[in-house]
């Protein structure tokens, strides 16, 4: 295989009557984070890989490499860890367009083989065989719209546990917070929480500016305005200037519109 | 007053110490603020009193600037006109030119540009001779004419050698005059460099027996001006009151040629003596117009004013109020003293749109004699003037009407466009200016029906038989007159109060001079709808009894009938429609009775004119399914049939009781529910007995062993949002929130499916309700969810809330989207063409292949609604296919660089936010950063909610370019053909710059019976829907989806191009530089291929072959064929 930038060039077809040779940018995935669902030197970093390339087809290709234990799909290279999907209807949105794969192979020897596989344009990769066919939009719109009308009481279910289990983790969290509320750690300093008879404010941005508007609105009332002649003389000045400005901003205004020659009227 | 105090304050801060310590202390502030000079404050002051605005005034004298001819050009042409003058006057040779009798003329050299009948007259005879002078009249020697196409009129004064004694009898005095230009113009020809060769006679507001010369000098000079060339007797050569409206001048035997005619009754002939007296008296008046404008630069200034204001109407044609009415109706107003040399040229405009917006000349005329000073007997009186004319504005001499072929519609019309122009004045919610003087506007847009006549014969023929003896004895074959005092009387009686105003517009061209021309060849009539009153389809007469009901059945012959109405009465009455037929048969009643009267009275039938109403919204009809209840026309039945059930069954949802939360509020966001879908839904079943579909739940599941060959109809569900009371109990994550909604969804259903007999059911993420065979999909909209979505935790633990996509996302469909549809909603219960117009908008911006991802369904409203919140300087049309016009026209005269778009519902917008904005876009100097098109609305004030993505400039270039091409052809189709089929060329796209076209199987297109052109096998009526029906295939469309595909996946390689109303073909644009290799990089290997270049270097580059192939592998099916249209690309 032909190297290109630290990838290796993968031609391949979509399947055996296809005519347009495509490239693959293959490279071993290796990240200063470590991450255990992408283990390394048993995973296959995939670029440029079609929509149309589901899990099921780069498995099936990749077979010939050595068992493929399971392929993530991103829409652009990312350290993050793939979610742990736990819910059966609450997905994510899939990717879509163009993505890059991580196909994680059993055995480190399914990478190896991977890197060194040699196809040419004359005999290029084929993704796609009969036992996992391209599906055409129709086809793959059809599944979409059949799974999508779920079992009810299922997602009942799940949702019931789902939400037992979030009650429970909040309960939880406000019984923490309510215990300890008066608790003074060892140099006596104690956390303040919403919770308890002095409650804090609740730590947001909005809140924060509000209260410096406040302190900077205090300040400004001890300084007065209109004391000194020259004071006084300035805010005459400045209604005038602001009499001139309109007058200018006018100006310029029309100045722009001279330049789209809106004043010819034929 | 700031002013004033300020300028009291200088003294005070003037000495010298105070000056010293500002410049000690800053410069800059000091150069800021340099003290006002009296010319500044006086300027100031004046433009506070004396203007409207800043903005106004230098507005006013910017665009002065602009049409103002230069010194240079003035000299110039003075220079030329002496050249001329030493020419005609000095070196002319007439002694070829022998003394031939009139009767005795040879057409064949000779002619005139009218219709000479009858040929021989009595006696009089004809000699060129020269002009004993040359003089510039008119508006050019006031110095009121205009850029940039000066026109220069030039009267050619004759002696009494010339004009005899009794040359004004007969239509001797117009002959002369039209053989002397016509030898003029040979002569003009044969002197070397001095006129280009194309002279020509022609009318504009003349009438058809005066014709004027019209010359350009040769070379650049040429270009900016033309000499329009007039006979004239010199003055004194007649005594004025022999043409006093009373009195006869054509022979009647002679003009009839009847012989024997028992009792030859000479009628008196006014517009005959007019025209003549127009001759005679332009010096006195003109020396009246030149003693006020001399030396006033005011009034002179607000004289161009209304100049440009009445080029812009676009009627300057026979039979209308004119410049030199408008002028001298300024010296009537100055000598009235209702304007004086004080009043600034905004003053003057404003007084005098004022007063003639007030005046009657209908009845009470006025006139510029004083009757006091002079005491002539034989001075015609007022009364005689109305007797004899339309329209009365008599001049200083106390014979002329100025007015004399004002037609009476058009003066009434120009009256309240007077009226109209003061209220925009004082609107002080909008910029007045452009929209009275920089808004050319065509006269296709401001009326809702039109009707134009082409043929002459028709006319003449209608004329002859119907028209009154004593006018065609005075007009002769000056037809315009004498056919609008025939046609106006019938439509006025016919359509009554159906209509609120009438216009008529004659088109001449100029033609050569050698050419007979007919007096017009367009007779173009334009009615504007009352639209309370027009669409009412009983006209009802006057009760039985009462002696009008004769007189009422006499009128409409075996149309009316005896009717009792409501309130008990028994009238007289005319039924035009069954009250059932759809909105858009009513909106074209007019149209029937027009094409009626015309051919009971006048016995036109409807092919001998053209009619213009409805034509472009054949487009929205939907030919091949007849709907259950109501007639199709336009889609307005079928969408209130929508909103109907939709309304139910919000209210199926608010009365359920005892949900977790209350339900608070039921809104639409499907354009239906606005009126704005150009296939509105239909109510009928869903269930196909051919075949038997799997179900799960309440749905039909879609087959998957067997591939879709066909695509089944497309059922689009209509989407509201629901909003619960606020509640604490609400959790406070993201996903806990999300499954609460779902929660919501199931119990919603179960409680449907129950308690209200809806089939119902729930999903992830909404919920589908059918009703009434229509599908409705409701989302819950929690605002905590939106907040949940913006929420940030930053390092230290500070929590803050800024936008994401989603959450915009999120605000757009849910908080903005419900309150635009019940705007938009209210707008069309208001102007009920809106929503037919949107709907034409976007039918045809789709036509042209461009769809809601280039171009928002929602901007093509907006935009539409922008026209009817704001619709001056036109009004808001009753007629969709003018408002249509209105779109294109916006679309195509928008400087999308430079403007935005204001859609001010209830005026919410304030002055202030409009005026800052202007600031904010007038400083930006880098239009990239921003969206192309800025739409504020009271509710996205920044106007970037809609278009922050598309439409792109390039989109909006296009566009502008499509509309303004559109917008040419629709009117001159619509002016010369009439058709619909002529006119759906606007609508059908040319497909030659595209680089790939995709053909789609038809078959697959659900909407293959909407497109332009369909045309199906048969016709399908539709069944009601049944009981218990379960939820058909929602939303399967397999071009869009192939579209949203490759979309996802190229679209930064390519654009696609789609008409989403039934069309079959997609067209591919590739990027300017999508073929350029670039260095490796892992983001930009999508679609890429390596590519080995010369010096070997590995680049990627695009790879064409697999691009095409995905066409096919995403396509299947749907693909008929890959057109590579670009022959550079594809060359191996």
């Amino acid at each position: 295989m032909e190297e290109c930038a630290g990838f290796k060039v993968l031609p391949t077809k979509v399947n055996e009557k296809s005519t347009a040779i495509r490239h693959l940018f293959l490279k071993m995935h290796v990240t200063r984070e470590k991450c255990p669902q992408k283990p390394e030197y048993q995973t296959l970093f995939v670029v440029g890989v079609p929509e149309f390339c589901n899990q099921k087809i780069l498995t099936n290709a990749f077979r010939c490499c050595g068992k493929v234990k399971s392929v993530f799909f991103h829409k652009e290279p990312t350290p993050i860890e793939p979610e742990v999907i736990s819910s059966k209807y609450f997905l994510p949105e899939p990717v879509k367009g163009f993505k890059v794969a991580y196909i994680v192979f059993a055995h480190t020897s399914g990478l190896e083989k991977a890197l060194s596989m040699k196809y040419t344009e004359s005999k290029p990769f084929i993704l796609s065989t009969q036992a996992s066919p391209v599906t055409n939009i129709v086809q793959r719109w059809c599944e979409n719209y059949n799974n999508s009308i779920v079992d009810i009481n299922e997602l009942q279910s799940e949702i019931n546990t789902y939400m037992a289990e979030y009650d429970k983790t909040s309960a939880e969290r406000i019984q923490v917070e309510k215990e300890t509320v008066d608790d003074e750690d060892e140099d006596g300093w104690k956390t303040v929480t919403k919770k308890g008879r002095n409650p804090g404010f609740a730590r947001k941005e909005a809140i924060k500016n509000n209260i410096l508007k406040k302190e900077s609105k205090k300040r400004s009332k001890k300084i007065l305005k209109n004391f000194y002649r020259f004071q006084i003389k300035e805010t005459k000045i400045n209604q005038l200037m602001e009499l001139r400005n309109k007058f200018n901003n006018d100006k310029s205004k029309i100045e722009l519109l001279k330049q789209s020659r809106k004043f010819k009227p034929f | 007053m700031v002013v004033e105090t300020v300028a009291m304050m200088e003294p005070s801060t003037g000495g010298d110490s105070g000056i010293k310590r500002k410049k000690k202390q800053n410069t800059d502030v000091n150069k800021r603020i340099k003290p006002p000079t009296a010319e500044e404050l006086n300027k100031l002051r004046e433009t506070e009193n004396m203007f409207l605005s800043n903005m106004f005034r230098l507005q006013i004298d910017e665009m002065l600037k602009e049409v103002k001819p230069k010194q240079t050009t003035l000299d110039k042409i003075n220079e030329w006109f002496d050249k001329l003058t030493t020419a005609l006057v000095q070196d002319m040779d007439t002694s070829n030119y022998k003394k031939e009798l009139l009767s005795n003329v040879n057409i064949s050299q000779m002619s005139a540009p009218f219709h000479l009948k009858p040929q021989n007259n009595n006696d009089g005879t004809f000699r060129f001779t020269k002009p004993c002078s040359l003089k510039i009249v008119g508006s050019h020697s006031i110095g009121i004419s205009l850029m940039p196409l000066i026109k220069v009129d030039v009267s050619i004064q004759m002696d009494k050698t010339f004009f005899h004694k009794k040359d004004y009898t007969d239509e001797k005095y117009f002959r002369k005059k039209a053989f002397y230009l016509q030898c003029l113009a040979k002569e003009l020809m044969k002197i070397p460099d001095l006129v280009e060769n194309e002279i020509q006679f022609s009318y504009e507001s003349h009438s058809y027996y005066s014709p004027v010369l019209v010359i350009k000098p040769t070379g650049s000079l040429g270009k900016k001006c033309s000499f329009y060339l007039r006979v004239v007797p010199e003055s004194n050569i007649y005594s004025l009151h022999k043409f006093s409206p009373t009195i006869n001048n054509i022979d009647c035997q002679w003009y009839f040629n009847n012989g024997v005619d028992n009792n030859p009754k000479n009628y008196p002939t006014p517009y005959y003596n007019s025209l003549i007296l127009q001759d005679l008296i332009m010096e006195e008046n003109e020396i009246l117009l030149k003693e006020i404008i001399d030396g006033n630069q005011n009034i002179q200034d607000a004289i161009i004013l209304l100049k440009i204001w009445l080029t812009q109407k676009n009627i300057g044609e026979y039979g209308n109020i004119t410049n030199y009415i408008l002028s001298l109706y300024v010296v009537y107003l100055f000598k009235n003293h209702k304007i004086n040399k004080f009043m600034s040229s905004y003053q003057i405009i404003r007084n005098v749109w004022l007063y003639f917006g007030k005046s009657d000349w209908l009845n009470d005329g006025i006139t510029l004699f004083n009757y006091e000073s002079k005491i002539d007997i034989k001075i015609p009186s007022m009364s005689d003037f109305h007797s004899s004319f339309q329209v009365v504005f008599v001049d200083s001499s106390g014979y002329f009407n100025i007015c004399a072929n004002v037609f009476k519609s058009n003066y009434i019309y120009i009256k309240n466009e007077c009226n109209f122009a003061v209220e925009m004045l004082d609107n002080s919610n909008m910029n007045s200016f452009p929209c009275l003087f920089l808004t050319k506007v065509s006269f296709l847009q401001q009326f809702d029906h039109y009707i134009n006549f082409k043929d002459i014969k028709v006319i003449r023929n209608v004329v002859d038989q119907h028209g009154d003896k004593k006018l065609k004895l005075d007009l002769r074959d000056d037809l315009a007159l004498q056919f609008q005092q025939i046609i106006e009387p019938i439509l006025i009686s016919s359509l009554g109060d159906r209509i609120s105003e009438i216009c008529f517009k004659v088109f001449q061209k100029p033609d050569d001079i050698m050419t007979i021309q007919e007096p017009f060849t367009d007779f173009l009539i334009g009615l504007k709808l009352n639209s309370q009153r027009a669409n009412i389809v009983v006209e009802r007469g006057p009760t039985a009894n009462l002696p009008e009901a004769k007189e009422f059945r006499s009128f409409w012959k075996e149309k009316s009938q005896l009717r009792r109405f409501k309130d008990g009465e028994v009238c007289e009455a005319v039924v035009w429609a069954d009250s059932k037929v759809s909105v858009s048969k009513k909106r074209c009643l007019t149209r029937d009775i027009v094409q009626y009267v015309f051919l009971d009275k006048l016995s036109i039938s409807s092919k001998q004119f053209i009619y213009i109403a409805d034509q472009a919204e054949s487009v929205l009809h939907n030919p091949f399914i007849v709907p259950i209840g109501f007639e199709y026309g336009t889609g307005e039945a079928a969408s209130l049939c929508c909103i109907d059930t939709f309304n139910e069954v919000g209210k199926s949802i608010r009365s359920l009781e005892g949900l977790p939360l209350t339900v608070n509020s039921v809104q639409g966001i499907s354009p239906v529910l606005r009126y704005a879908d150009v296939i509105p839904p239909l109510s009928r079943t869903h269930v196909d007995n051919k075949k038997k579909r799997k179900t799960k739940g309440n749905c039909i599941l879609t087959p998957t062993d067997e591939e879709i060959k066909i695509a089944p109809g497309l059922v689009e569900p209509i989407e509201g949002v629901l909003q619960f009371a606020s509640s604490g109990k609400w959790p406070n994550e993201l996903k806990a929130v999300r499954r609460m909604i779902t929660a919501f969804y199931i119990n919603l259903a179960a409680r449907l499916n129950n308690e209200c007999n809806l089939t119902s059911q729930p999903f992830v993420n909404h919920i589908d309700i059918m009703k009434n065979g229509f599908v409705f999909r409701f989302r819950i909209y929690y605002p905590g969810e939106v907040s949940l979505i913006k929420k940030e935790v930053m390092s230290d633990g500070m929590i803050r809330y800024r936008d994401t996509v989603e959450s915009l996302n999120l605000e757009r469909t849910m908080v903005q989207l419900p309150t635009l549809t019940s705007s938009l909603h209210g707008l069309h219960v208001q102007y009920p063409s809106y929503g037919p117009t949107c709907c034409l908008a976007k039918r045809w911006i789709r036509s042209q292949l461009i769809d809601s991802s280039h171009f928002p369904d929602i901007c093509v409203e907006l935009l539409v609604a922008s026209y009817y919140l704001q619709p001056e300087p036109f009004k808001v049309t009753t007629q969709p296919t003018i408002g249509f016009f209105h779109f294109l026209r916006k679309l195509a005269l928008t400087d999308w660089f430079r403007e935005f778009v204001i859609i001010n519902f209830n005026n919410d917008i304030q002055k202030d936010h409009i005026s800052s904005m202007e600031c904010f876009i007038a400083s930006q100097q880098d239009y990239s950063s921003r969206p192309a098109m800025l739409l504020v609305t009271p509710y996205d004030l920044d106007g970037t909610a809609w278009t922050k993505e598309v439409p792109t400039f390039t989109i909006l270039a296009r566009l502008m370019h499509l509309s303004r091409k559109a917008l040419d052809v629709a009117e001159e189709s619509l002016l010369t053909n009439g058709t619909v089929d002529h006119f759906k060329q606007i609508f059908r796209p040319s497909l030659d710059e595209y680089d790939i076209i995709i053909r789609l199987r038809n078959i697959m297109n659900p909407l293959r019976h909407m497109a332009i052109d369909a045309q199906m096998a048969k016709i399908y009526t539709l069944e009601p829907p049944e009981e218990k029906e379960k939820i058909p295939i929602i939303g399967l469309n397999p071009v869009q989806e192939l579209l949203n595909v490759l979309r996802d996946s190229y679209s930064e390689n390519a654009l696609f191009f789609h008409d989403t109303y039934g069309g079959n073909v997609i067209g591919v644009v590739f990027k300017p530089d999508v073929l350029k290799t670039t260095d490796f990089k892992v983001t930009n290997v999508n679609g890429q291929k390596l590519q080995k270049s010369s010096n070997n270097r590995r680049q990627v580059g695009f790879n064409l072959d697999a691009f095409i192939e995905d066409i096919n592998v995403y396509g299947g099916f749907i693909v008929k064929e890959i057109e590579k249209c670009n022959k550079s690309l594809f060359v191996n």
